[in-house]
């Protein structure tokens, strides 16, 4: 099953969206009022593979779906999203969003191929996000490993720290400041909790 | 003693050839003079870009081996200095017997095949040009000649544009001549064969067109573009003059014919013109000229005719006109007729039909040679004065004049810019002058009687017209001051006759307003459905949603039932879809354009009723009152109350949306006094912005608006309460927002429509 987001501040014909999709093998999940931030917090705990956001939000949420999008971008590298709407002028015309990722709403009410076309374009996204973030995590492991080994280089700690925010942000790592990754600090860690072992012998 | 005979240096005599044909122009247009003198029917000019060579073809006579020797060969010798008619009757253009030079100014090398109608075999004529260029005396300049069975078509096998053989092939019989003309001195590319096209356009009147055609081709040019005067047919005038002098013995007569071309009276034909008293003349407005036979002394006062035989056709022909004159004068639709002014323009005269420059050259100083403009503005009167003359204007003339080298009174200047000034020079002008005042009585004399038709049939604008006259008279009166109480006296109105043009203006008037309202309320249909085009979008994705899944239940889960109740909520949206057509379209409808007496509060309790069933998934509530729960009667058409209400029910939608509240109701109170009708309106929205709520009135103004999109980016038209206040206007009422000063939230407008 394919798990997939979906932000609107008023629509009727949820309820309908969610049992088509589930017929074509895909969970439509329906995102919670509030803030950017909290949206974010909803999309990593639902393990959302793929976020539609309706572009006119601002009667509900304060933003648009253009603004959220933008905001994902920053905050869930990686999640494919869509702005799923009835203003595609709108926007596209705003430039925030490309205009591959903006789709007709009413691509949701057709029937035969163009649906069908459709939902591949939600699964294929949902099979690259969960691909990368595989790819992600096993290159962690790898650099982590070495890390602990002593034998990283210097620009694989680099890359060790943004895999880490990356997946820090899918909450697959603990939620700890990624400065405790570089050898200094953790050199500098491991020989504060020597001498405190130290000190508790004595 | 011996004598010794004289001889010339050979480039002396290419030089003497050169100074008659300096320009390249020149030396085309002498060879194709030469070959209308033959009599030919069809002349060739051809480039062939390819292998650089240059063809002139004619069918004409051509030249037998003795003519070559005795007359082509030698320079200075003209058969036309006796000879100058040809067997087919055309007076030939050319005399001194230098033509041939114009070859040696075009090309090195030159190549000609001729032949006549007598002789099956043709005679191949060469030179090489350069050898004028040497040390050698005239006499020992030699050229090829020789007989050949080869055909035209043959000469010209190897052309790359295959339209030239086939033309050929077709129209050269035995006779004709051909000259091919290789190391071009100048390179020809698409300007200059352009330029030369141009220049051929004017060179010969179009009405010769049907007895001689000039080609000029290149390799990219068909047949049909080739032919210099294609767009003859395209002219189109609205009156001519065809003239011929001096036919008879003596010289004296004058015979000339007027059409008249510019009329058009559709089906009220025989009305109009008898109501212009030109109903005897009905057959002059369809083709048949008016025929004058004269004397010339009855033409020119006092002079007799000592020119000669000529003739000419001369065209009036507008390029615009004013849709009062068409209406006036029954004028034809000249929208699509094609300038040709560049081309066919001014007019030009032609010595045995070959043009004498620069008489009527449309980019010359000598276009208006016979002072046309100087005599419009000595009196710029319209064709339909009653008073003054009407001349036309030097742009509006074209035609032709015919002279000929036997009008020996008209000889050419010898440095051939134009026509020497002799007494005939003047007397033609004069001559012609006075073919054109023929033109214009006539067209004047047609014009004034239309005019006199339209005024008994359009009184009221006449009247009007005198008015506005005697204003100004008196606006200049006022200015010189000098004029006596009698003067004054002359320009007074009559009042009853005022009274019948301020009665037809009233129903002017009144036609424009009903338009206006119309269209007031048109443009809030189109105010509404931008308004709302994300409902309808919505209300569109909702239906075609339902009818998926339905169609998806019986496919794929086979439920029956399920479909039902997808059927049935989608019968939910058609009745929203209903609701809609009710607040938008239905306002036009043609019942609600009828001015009648209704219960308007009924009519407002029924539209607010529409607008909660359309609005109610937006959560948007009307609440109507009819305060005195009394029938309210008001005369008016119906549609301009809803467009009042519509319009303020859209703004509130907008400004709901806007602050995103979860209270959006609107009021609306109903009463009435006497004299007026009392419609207070308020709703739960933001209300005005800063901008407007210190001075509210400023949103009734047109373009005034504030609402804007999710972007921020403003989108109302601010027509919506412009409409309204100009419909409030119409009944004599106003819209008081005064109430909007003073509280935070919500907007207050209270309209009275007087009775």
């Amino acid at each position: 099953m394919y798990i997939v987001g979906y932000i609107d501040d008023e629509n009727d014909v949820m309820a309908d969206y969610i049992k088509r999709l589930a017929r074509r093998d895909i969970e439509m999940k329906i995102a919670p009022k509030g803030d950017m931030e909290s949206i974010k917090k909803w999309i990593v705990k639902e393990h959302v593979e793929c976020m539609m956001i309706d572009y006119q939000l601002s009667g509900t949420y304060g933003f648009v779906g253009t603004e959220l999008f933008s905001y994902l971008n920053d905050e869930l590298p990686g999640l494919p999203c869509m702005i799923l709407t009835s203003y595609t002028d709108s926007s596209v015309q705003e430039n925030k969003v490309v205009q591959n990722c903006i789709f007709d709403r009413s691509k949701m009410d057709r029937t035969g191929e163009e649906f069908e076309q459709f939902c591949e374009i939600i699964k294929q996204s949902s099979e690259v996000f969960k691909y990368n973030l595989s790819k992600y995590k096993q290159k962690y492991e790898m650099l982590y490993q070495k890390r602990t080994d002593g034998s990283i280089r210097p620009e694989e700690e680099e890359e060790l720290l943004s895999v880490f925010k990356i997946l820090r942000a899918y909450g697959e790592v603990d939620d700890i400041s990624s400065q405790l990754l570089t050898t200094k600090v953790s050199a500098t860690l491991d020989s504060v909790l020597e001498k405190l072992d130290d000190l508790l012998k004595k | 003693m011996a004598k010794v005979s004289f001889n010339v240096d050979a480039y002396t005599a290419r030089l003497i050839g050169r100074e008659n044909v300096s320009k390249l122009e020149g030396a085309v247009i002498e060879l194709i003079k030469n070959t209308y003198d033959a009599d030919a029917s069809i002349c060739i000019l051809y480039y062939d870009d390819n292998s650089e060579v240059l063809y002139l073809a004619d069918n004409g006579v051509g030249m037998t081996q003795d003519i070559i020797i005795k007359h082509w060969m030698t320079i200075g010798r003209s058969s036309k200095k006796q000879a100058y008619i040809t067997n087919a009757g055309r007076i030939q253009t050319g005399a001194k017997g230098i033509g041939r030079f114009a070859l040696d100014r075009i090309a090195e090398k030159c190549t000609m095949i001729t032949g006549t109608k007598e002789n099956n075999d043709k005679i191949i004529w060469s030179v090489d040009w350069s050898q004028f260029g040497g040390d050698l005396n005239i006499t020992e300049v030699t050229a090829d000649i020789e007989n050949s069975s080869v055909s035209y078509e043959e000469f010209v096998g190897h052309c790359d544009n295959q339209d030239i053989v086939k033309l050929i092939k077709q129209k050269w019989k035995n006779s004709g001549t051909i000259f091919k003309l290789s190391n071009l001195h100048e390179k020809w590319d698409q300007n200059l064969i352009r330029n030369l096209r141009d220049n051929l356009s004017s060179l010969i009147p179009y009405e010769l067109g049907e007895i001689y055609k000039i080609y000029c081709f290149d390799n990219a040019t068909g047949i049909h573009e080739a032919e210099v005067f294609s767009n003859v047919d395209a002219f189109s005038y609205d009156y001519k003059i065809e003239y011929e002098v001096g036919k008879n013995s003596g010289g004296q007569d004058v015979h000339y014919r007027i059409w008249r071309d510019e009329f058009d009276f559709g089906s009220k034909e025989n009305d109009v013109l008898a109501g212009a008293d030109l109903i005897n003349e009905k057959q002059s407005f369809h083709g048949k000229p008016i025929e004058k036979d004269c004397l010339f002394r009855e033409v020119v006062p006092d002079k007799d005719n000592t020119i000669g035989y000529f003739k000419g056709i001369l065209y009036f022909s507008k390029i615009s006109t004013t849709s009062q004159d068409k209406e006036r004068f029954y004028q034809k639709d000249i929208s699509s007729r094609t300038d040709v002014r560049d081309t066919f323009g001014g007019l030009k005269i032609y010595r045995d039909s070959f043009r004498v420059r620069p008489y009527g050259d449309p980019k010359s100083s000598s276009y208006d040679w016979l002072q046309l403009a100087r005599r419009k503005n000595m009196s710029p009167a319209g064709v339909g004065s009653y008073k003054g003359t009407w001349h036309v204007s030097a742009d509006q003339m074209l035609g032709s004049i015919f002279i000929s080298r036997m009008n020996i009174s008209l000889p050419d200047q010898s440095n051939r810019e134009g026509i020497v000034e002799t007494n005939e020079f003047r007397l033609l002008k004069e001559f012609t002058l006075k073919m054109i005042g023929f033109l214009e009585q006539d067209r004047q004399y047609v014009c004034r009687k239309l005019r006199a038709f339209y005024e008994s049939t359009h009184e009221t604008e006449t009247i009007e017209k005198d008015i506005r006259k005697k204003a100004e008279q008196k606006k200049n009166d006022n200015t010189t001051s000098n004029q006596t109480n009698q003067d004054k006296s002359d320009i007074g109105v009559d009042p009853v006759a005022a009274q019948k043009v301020i009665d037809a203006k009233d129903e002017q008037i009144e036609e424009l307003q009903n338009e206006l309202k119309m269209l007031r309320a048109l443009a809030t249909t189109g105010i509404v459905t931008n308004t709302y085009i994300h409902e309808f979008k919505t209300l569109t994705h909702k239906l075609n949603m339902k009818i998926a899944m339905a169609k998806e239940a019986i496919d794929q889960d086979h439920d029956i039932e399920e479909a039902g109740r997808y059927i049935n909520q989608a019968d939910g949206v058609r009745e929203a879809f209903t609701s809609w057509f009710q607040v938008t379209i239905e306002s036009v409808k043609s019942d609600k354009r009828r001015r009648r007496k209704i219960d308007v509060a009924k009519a407002i309790a029924g539209l607010a009723e529409s607008w909660n069933l359309t609005l109610a998934g937006k959560g948007v509530h009307i609440h109507f009152k009819n305060i005195q729960n009394e029938e309210i009667v008001l005369k008016c058409f119906p549609y301009e109350i809803e467009t009042i209400i519509n319009n303020l029910v859209t703004n509130s939608v907008a400004s709901f949306e806007r602050i995103g509240t979860d209270d959006k109701d609107i009021l609306i109170n109903i009463s009435e006094n006497e004299e007026y009708v009392f419609i207070e309106y308020s709703d739960t929205g933001a209300g005005l912005i800063d901008l407007y709520k210190h001075n509210p009135e400023k949103i009734l103004r047109p373009f005034e608006t504030s609402k804007r999109n999710a972007a921020g980016e403003l989108v109302g038209t601010g027509m919506g309460l412009w409409i309204v206040n100009n419909t409030v206007l119409e009944y004599r009422g106003k819209i008081d927002l005064a109430k909007n000063r003073k509280t935070n939230f919500g907007f207050y407008a209270t309209i009275s429509l007087m009775k």
